[in-house]
């Protein structure tokens, strides 16, 4: 009697935190990114004479035209459900220590040199450096429904787990996420995100991006998760993001960097 | 019931881990400093004169950009897509993203003959996103032909608005003074305006009198300076729509170093009067033409800006013993010393984005134009030469214009706020004091 009652009361409990903990996806609102509209003015003269009107956006690519990237695909509220498969045993304890060093890092104290300004030569020949496609030919990653394989991963987990309990295990080795491998990325993403210098109010802007990954680091899913409250600096982001394809992910650990949160705190 | 409680367990880390773990979080803090790459293709047009005004806009939109050194504009021969595949069937952003291009415009231009005798233009232009592959901004311009600039002006003010989110500065025009050499060794000094790129060049006095410091209203086309006209030195307010002039006091001594409110109603000044030739700061309404003294103070203070709310005012006063930068309250209450470092401060200007005050500093015989924030925490020092001057804020407080003497030569610059991308502006003379107009109305 007493073992069914513990039981009952064990599994509501469980139902309760795994609603608890999924349940967050659902709630949070879906981002709008709005577009900031122009007022527009003009010279005394010129006022008088000079009219403007907004012209709709148009649909860009006509059907004769060389099929593109199908759109990379416009996030929709919900993250791939992952379910079953990423585990990790301190997840927690290291997100919290990458790059916290230096969260204050604005543009330096301009040094005065010249040539730093100019643009970069530019480049002639263009046909030299094709840039990685994005995501379109890349192999749709499929999110994982089998429900076998996902009880034999908890099976896996459970030796592994049962090991732990027996005081074996001394460090979780198997999803260690790699300071290494975060450094890479986080580089790779900052050179290609082209920010203008000088933004007034940069120290209190915020932006979080989060991004589900193809295994051959093509960008199945992009989602803004945080808004910074300036279109284009959001879009800018969203810019870096795809032009940083293929993202430099380990191939080893695909399951630890197929969901990547970028984020910016000024 | 140990093993029910670890199976428990186990199902729990196992869910938990899911959404809320298992994550890399990845935070940024640098990015590409280097200008933004943009590719503007031509605006098309049917006819030879359609493709004329074309290439003038577009390149006008070129160089505007480019100046701001916030974009690199990618040279057109680099351009992989033709014009005619990109007028059929619009940008091929694949095409586009191979050039390292971030955002492509494309346009055209229509001259419509409505039978009037100006001939008017149509322009068309959108900016795509060539990597979320949206467009960013898009509008249509129709104007008179001649004021084809003004559109490009336009256009680029969308542009940069849309990209870096903050208002434009193209579409506006510099009020100076221009130097001529005149008789017996005197400088003859003009009142002139020109478009913000060194365009529409006009002189507005004649030079037969000395006229000094030309302030920008910042919200309308009228300009504040001092002349001496009537032989006195007097402020004039002078309207650039109507062309008509008034005098704004006929008041003793030395009245000088005018300076807007930011809603253009106000202005402060400095004044000599009835203080035996000690310059104080005043302030007038100018609907009412109401006077109010500011400063009470032994020492020389001079040079009133305002802080774009309107509620606090810098100025320029060496009752610290050296020419330093306080700050007061608009009615004079409340005086702080705002500059503590070496040398002296002249000539203090709040930018109308309200994080910094650009300054002039004299320091070891070399003059600097400087920025500090409103709290006197950070002063940085954006350039050094033999003589730098006169510093006033584009309209969006990102560029800093100001005069600057070379051997015997005086001429405009501008400096972004950060210290880089330092720019002379086309001026046919020596010139000096010059002023931004706002975005125009």
């Amino acid at each position: 009697m007493r073992r069914g009652v513990l039981l009952s009361l064990l599994l509501h409990i469980t139902t309760v935190f795994v609603l608890w903990v999924n349940l967050p996806a659902f709630l949070i609102p879906e981002e709008k990114v709005t577009y900031i509209n122009v007022t527009l003015v003009s010279s005394p003269d010129a006022a008088k004479t000079t009219k403007k009107q907004e012209i709709k956006p148009v649909k860009t690519q006509q059907s004769n035209a060389p099929k593109e990237a199908p759109k990379p695909v416009k996030p929709k509220v919900k993250t791939p459900d992952h379910g079953t498969k990423i585990v990790s045993n301190q997840p927690s304890k290291k997100k919290t220590q990458v790059n916290k060093q230096k969260p204050k890092s604005q543009p330096e104290e301009p040094k005065k040199t010249t040539n730093e300004i100019r643009p970069p030569k530019l480049d002639k020949t263009p046909d030299k450096k094709p840039t990685p496609k994005a995501p379109k030919d890349a192999p749709k990653e499929k999110v994982e429904d089998d429900f076998l394989k996902a009880l034999s991963f908890i099976d896996d987990l459970k030796n592994k787990k049962e090991a732990m309990v027996e005081g074996e295990a001394t460090e979780n080795t198997l999803y260690d996420v790699d300071q290494q491998d975060i450094a890479v990325l986080k580089k790779h993403i900052e050179k290609n995100w082209f920010r203008p210098p000088g933004i007034k109010g940069l120290e209190n802007m915020t932006v979080a991006v989060m991004v589900s990954l193809n295994r051959d680091g093509s960008v199945h899913k992009m989602e803004l998760t945080q808004t910074s409250g300036q279109s284009f600096f959001d879009n800018s982001l969203l810019r870096a993001v795809r032009k940083s394809v293929p993202l430099p992910i380990p191939a080893d650990k695909y399951d630890v960097f197929k969901t990547i949160e970028l984020r910016f705190n000024g | 019931m140990k093993k029910i409680l670890l199976s428990v367990v186990i199902f729990l880390t196992t869910f938990g881990a899911t959404g809320a773990n298992a994550l890399v979080r990845i935070d940024l803090t640098e990015a590409n400093a280097n200008p933004l790459p943009i590719a503007l293709a031509d605006l098309s047009g049917t006819s030879e004169e359609e493709k004329a005004i074309g290439r003038q806009v577009k390149e006008l939109i070129r160089n505007n950009l480019k100046n701001t050194g916030l974009f690199n504009t990618i040279d057109d021969n680099a351009f992989l897509q033709s014009d005619e595949s990109l007028q059929k069937q619009g940008p091929v952003f694949s095409q586009w993203r191979l050039i390292d291009a971030q955002a492509v415009m494309v346009g055209s231009v229509e001259v419509v003959d409505d039978g009037s005798a100006d001939k008017k233009i149509r322009v068309v232009y959108r900016l795509f996103d060539v990597y979320s592959e949206e467009q960013i901004t898009g509008r249509v311009y129709t104007a008179t032909m001649k004021f084809w600039r003004h559109v490009g002006h336009r256009i680029s003010d969308d542009i940069y608005k849309s990209l870096t989110g903050e208002a434009g500065y193209f579409a506006t025009r510099i009020v100076f003074i221009a130097e001529e050499p005149g008789t017996r060794g005197y400088k003859n000094k003009k009142l002139c305006v020109m478009d913000q790129d060194g365009g529409n060049y006009q002189c507005l006095t004649n030079g037969r009198h000395l006229v000094l410091t030309p302030r920008f209203s910042p919200t309308a086309q009228k300009v504040i300076y001092m002349s001496y006209e009537s032989n006195q030195p007097r402020l004039y307010l002078l309207s650039l729509v109507s062309g008509e002039q008034e005098i704004l006091g006929d008041f003793e001594g030395l009245n000088s170093s005018p300076r807007f409110s930011p809603d253009g109603k106000g202005v402060a000044m400095t004044l000599t009067m009835g203080h035996a030739g000690n310059p104080e700061i005043y302030s007038m309404d100018l609907q009412t033409r109401k006077l109010r003294r500011l400063t009470i103070h032994r020492g020389i203070d001079t040079s009133p800006s305002f802080s774009p709310d309107g509620k606090q005012i810098v100025f320029n006063s060496d009752r610290g013993g050296k020419p330093a930068l306080y700050i007061m309250d608009k009615d004079g209450n409340n005086v702080r010393r705002l500059t503590y470092g070496d040398g002296k401060y002249y000539a203090p200007v709040w930018s109308p984005r309200g994080d910094l005050i650009a300054f002039v500093k004299q320091l070891n015989g070399r003059f600097s134009i400087g920025v500090i924030d409103p709290d006197g925490d950070e002063e940085r020092l954006l350039t050094d030469s033999y003589m730098d001057e006169s510093p006033s804020w584009s309209p969006n407080g990102r560029v800093i214009i100001f005069a600057r003497q070379k051997g015997d030569q005086t001429r405009i610059y501008t400096i972004d706020l950060t210290g880089y991308n330092e720019r002379q502006l086309p001026t046919p003379t020596d010139a000096t004091d010059p002023s931004w107009s706002p975005l125009l109305q």
